[in-house]
């Protein structure tokens, strides 16, 4: 009855919208995720979510000569969240403090059902986990959010990343030593 | 497996990589040295630490709204077959509009740029109107506010002028408009 991701992106590319509609839905959260952890915020993770599928549609084409849709995918997003993470750092932005997404979007997420505390939690956890991820490059944050965080494989990274997978392994593992010194209080206590 | 050959390893084994037979050296390894029992162990809080960090989730309301806005922006935005004949008529109209405003555009840079080399010491104002000629635009009639003269652009200039502004300017505008390839088609 549910068409598999291959029939849903062979209809994409030959034109079927219906197909693109139901794609953004499967994936939207996924990449959405990715993004909130290179970004650190709600407004950019949106803004990544909203580029990555218009450029999908725009690459329609492409994508008969695409093996993997979801790296193919992942790879636009990642592209685009290090594009704008670089754009930020040169302007000094600072991450949004999550407490002031737009109000309608707090109220849907207090709808959930979550107790506060389970909320609370989550919160201050990822807050930790993104303030240390904020001190990694582009590179190395991005091969451990997927790896660590997401649980891609090395294999798939390096095809995310269009590079070679002595380079995911490299950079993973710069990744972690910073990330373990900067996090060295925390996780020692456990 | 000596001690400087395990840190090489650690990685894949925690991420568990490794064949069975090294597998089972790091493990003997990692009983009896401390170093890198400690190693291993930060490593593995790491991992947990990561993992149990959530993504905040926007919301259903959110998830709704952002797929539709992607729609609008995509989808929508191509048009079915029955409205395919009055956009490209519309489309054509805008072509035109927009090949006339770039050609005044095109005729004021070249006031300034005449100016600039023939007439500086004039001090003329650096605005321009343009009238067409012909509905073609085999050559544009620039008259200046105050001169009583006329400044005549051949057909070849005029492109020569405007390949000049497209360079200067941002191409996306005048492709959005697909002026582009009227310009560079020879009337
Ligand atoms: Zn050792």
């Amino acid at each position: 009855m549910q068409d598999s991701i291959p029939e849903l992106v062979k209809a994409f590319s030959d034109g079927d919208n219906q197909a693109f509609a139901i794609l953004v839905k499967r994936y939207q959260r996924k990449i959405y995720a990715v993004a909130y952890q290179m970004l650190g915020n709600h407004l950019d993770a949106d803004e990544v979510v909203q580029e990555t599928f218009v450029r999908i549609y725009h690459k329609r084409q492409e994508l008969k000569h695409v093996s993997n849709f979801s790296s193919f995918l992942i790879r636009v997003a990642a592209n685009y969240s290090i594009d704008l993470l670089r754009k930020r750092k040169i302007h000094g932005e600072l991450s949004e403090d999550p407490a002031s997404l737009p109000g309608n979007i707090q109220i849907s997420m207090s709808r959930r059902v979550r107790t506060p505390r389970e909320l609370y939690e989550d919160k201050t956890m990822m807050e930790e986990i993104i303030k240390a991820l904020e001190q990694l490059p582009p590179r190395q944050k991005i091969t451990a959010v997927l790896h660590d965080i997401e649980g891609f494989s090395k294999t798939e990274i390096a095809a995310i990343l269009e590079c070679p997978e002595a380079t995911v392994r490299s950079n993973l593992h710069i990744a972690r030593a910073k990330l373990k010194k900067i996090l060295k209080n925390r996780l020692s206590k456990e | 497996m000596l001690h400087r050959h395990i840190t090489d390893v650690l990685d894949a084994y925690v991420d568990n990589e490794l064949d069975n037979s090294t597998r089972e050296q790091v493990s003997r390894h990692l009983e009896e040295c401390p170093d890198c029992r400690n190693e291993y162990e930060s490593a593995l809080n790491l991992r947990d630490f990561l993992k149990a960090g959530k993504v905040p989730d926007p919301g259903e309301e959110y998830w709704n709204e952002v797929s539709s806005l992607i729609l609008a922006k995509t989808v929508e935005r191509t048009p079915n077959k029955s409205t395919l004949i009055n956009l490209e008529q519309e489309r054509n109209n805008n072509r035109r509009a927009n090949y006339r405003s770039l050609v005044s555009v095109a005729a004021s840079l070249m006031i300034f740029f005449t100016s600039l080399f023939f007439g500086s010491a004039q001090n003329r104002p650096l605005t321009g109107n343009f009238t067409s000629t012909d509905k073609n635009l085999p050559s544009v009639v620039v008259s200046d506010d105050e001169a009583t003269d006329n400044i005549i652009i051949t057909c070849d200039e005029q492109k020569n002028l405007l390949k000049g502004i497209i360079l200067l300017g941002s191409p996306s505008h005048i492709e959005q408009y697909g002026i582009l390839s009227d310009l560079f088609t020879v009337r």
